[in-house]
């Protein structure tokens, strides 16, 4: 095809991406480098460091920070470990079973964040649908407490972010040969060990891709820890809301997200690296 | 013994990841307005109410309408595009094709945050274009990737058969490659539909007060006010929708595949 039919075909799909996408972007750039004006939406467009000097002013930045990468982490590894049995049944069926669970198993996903939220938020109640059936079965005394709570927020991160790990790690669990298996077998290698020393090392590259995806869902999730946490939670997602619809202050909102973006930035293309590195050591080892 | 125990476990974790639509979909017929189990007795009073209700009969309204927008905006620059960018033999290709895919790694709510500025100078924010403008740029990501998918399994062949045979380009194009991409094209429709309807994130940030959809009504509501049997009975019906699509779009497409 022609470079001049090409571009005449690309340019509203362009035009669209640098006026709606990009210009924002750099937007956002610009603007965290202005001042607040309380109780304006227009800035005073003068040049200032302030926006970022008071990101390490206050410990308060430093505990959101600290908190959301946490909630993150453990969010991942147990996403990591609960995908990997479900992935192995799944990629155990045959091809027509298999799409019908793969749907089945994307549905926290298409169904839209809120609707998840409102079925954690009806289970995990004081008196929702957990509580009163451990009350009724004399296990506890006492509600417990989910709501407003790491722990709560986790539970809806995990169950939400799940079919992003899925995903990857069948696709790179149905790649791994069934010969290796076999051969595994006849070796005399019992189940346990075949998954260490055979699954695991073979189906690295996709669980690394997939905990890239989940942990970046995690950061910079919002309505989970907003509706689950009740504004006792607050993460990176929930604090950028606030100062952005709230309080209205678009510079430091600005700085903020930006600041955010980067650092995480950093971990994510450390981690991608390292994920190139596992799959070289799989090809070179072979 | 090691599958029956996997077998056991994956089944558990199904239902982990399944326990709010569950939920959801029980406590919908549950006449308690406390969600509690085992459930009181059954009702189909929320459903009543729910059509009842023109609040929530209008968000869905406004949903849709910005859905269906947002796929046919998405749909209408992304093909092109992804047909352009699959027969163009240009380094400039893998560019273009990054421009195109990176609102999948660039979170949501930073990009929302620009956005609520930009489009507040620019006069749009609240409008209902400018929520379609933001949605389809999610979408068109999908779009690109689905249909180039697609477009790797059509025969060039074909195509050269045709234009041999005398039809015009744009001939070729509707009676030969379009069929041949249906199927990408469908899916990421249905794919990038179930994204705009159901998104919260980038609506509770542009919306206003005008155009509120109803995942925002219901975010809203249950940051105020707690959950409602009647939002439940809501999400229950939308959740019902979503999943005999999701079924029959797997059944005659094989979507899973290409998601």
């Amino acid at each position: 095809m022609k470079t001049k039919h090409v571009w005449a075909l690309v340019m509203p799909a362009l035009l669209l991406f640098v006026l709606i996408f990009l210009v924002p972007f750099l937007l956002l750039i610009v603007k965290s480098f202005q001042t607040y004006v309380p109780g304006t939406l227009i800035s005073d467009s003068s040049f200032t460091w302030e926006n970022y000097t008071q990101l390490f002013s206050d410990g308060y930045y430093f505990k959101i920070y600290y908190r959301t990468i946490r909630i993150a982490v453990i969010s991942t590894l147990a996403v990591l470990v609960l995908s990997y049995p479900l992935s192995i049944f799944l990629s155990s069926m045959n091809a027509k079973v298999r799409g019908v669970f793969m749907t089945i198993s994307i549905l926290p996903m298409i169904g839209g964040a809120m609707i998840q939220t409102m079925g954690w938020f009806a289970m995990l109640m004081r008196y929702g649908t957990i509580n009163s059936f451990l009350l009724g079965l004399h296990i506890i005394k006492d509600p417990i407490q989910f709501l407003g709570t790491e722990l709560g927020v986790i539970i809806g991160l995990v169950q939400s972010f799940l079919p992003m790990m899925i995903y990857p790690l069948v696709s790179s669990l149905l790649a791994i040969d069934r010969e290796i298996y076999d051969s595994a077998r006849t070796l005399g290698a019992r189940p346990p060990k075949i998954f260490f020393s055979v699954t695991i090392p073979l189906s690295a590259p996709g669980a690394m891709a997939g905990a890239i995806l989940v942990f970046m869902a995690c950061l910079t999730s919002f309505v989970t820890p907003s509706s689950l946490g009740q504004g006792k939670i607050q993460v990176f997602g929930t604090y950028a809301y606030q100062q952005a619809i709230q309080v209205m202050n678009w510079p430091f909102s600005s700085s903020y997200a930006i600041f955010f973006i980067l650092s995480m930035g950093i971990v994510v293309l450390a981690l991608n690296l390292l994920a190139r590195g596992l799959r070289r050591k799989r090809c070179g080892s072979m | 013994m090691w599958k029956h125990v996997n077998r056991v476990l994956s089944w558990l974790i199904l239902l982990f990841m399944l326990a709010p639509i569950i939920i959801i979909f029980l406590n919908s017929f549950n006449s308690s307005r406390f969600f509690s189990f085992p459930p009181d007795g059954f009702t189909l009073e929320w459903y009543r109410r729910f059509l009842e209700n023109n609040e929530y009969r209008k968000a869905i309204g406004i949903s849709t309408e910005l859905a269906f927008s947002a796929v046919i905006l998405a749909l209408s620059v992304g093909i092109p595009s992804a047909y352009a960018l699959f027969k163009w033999d240009s380094s400039k290709r893998s560019i273009l094709q990054a421009v195109f895919l990176s609102p999948l790694m660039l979170p949501g709510i930073v990009w929302a945050i620009g956005l609520i500025q930009y489009y507040s100078m620019m006069g749009l924010l609240g409008s209902f274009i400018g929520l379609v403008c933001a949605h389809a740029i999610i979408i068109i990501p999908y779009v690109i990737r689905l249909v180039t998918a697609s477009l790797c399994y059509l025969d060039e062949d074909t195509e050269h058969a045709a234009r041999t045979l005398g039809a015009t380009p744009v001939k070729t194009f509707f009676s030969v490659t379009l069929p041949a991409i249906k199927p990408g094209i469908i899916i990421s429709g249905i794919f990038g539909f179930m994204i705009s309807f159901t998104d919260v994130v980038i609506a509770t940030f542009i919306a206003g007060s005008k155009y509120i959809t109803y995942p925002v009504r219901m975010y809203v509501e249950l940051r105020t006010e707690g959950l409602d049997p009647l939002a439940v009975a809501v999400s229950a019906a939308i959740m019902f929708v979503i999943i005999i699509i999701a079924l029959l779009a797997e059944k005659s497409l094989s979507w899973s595949k290409y998601l």
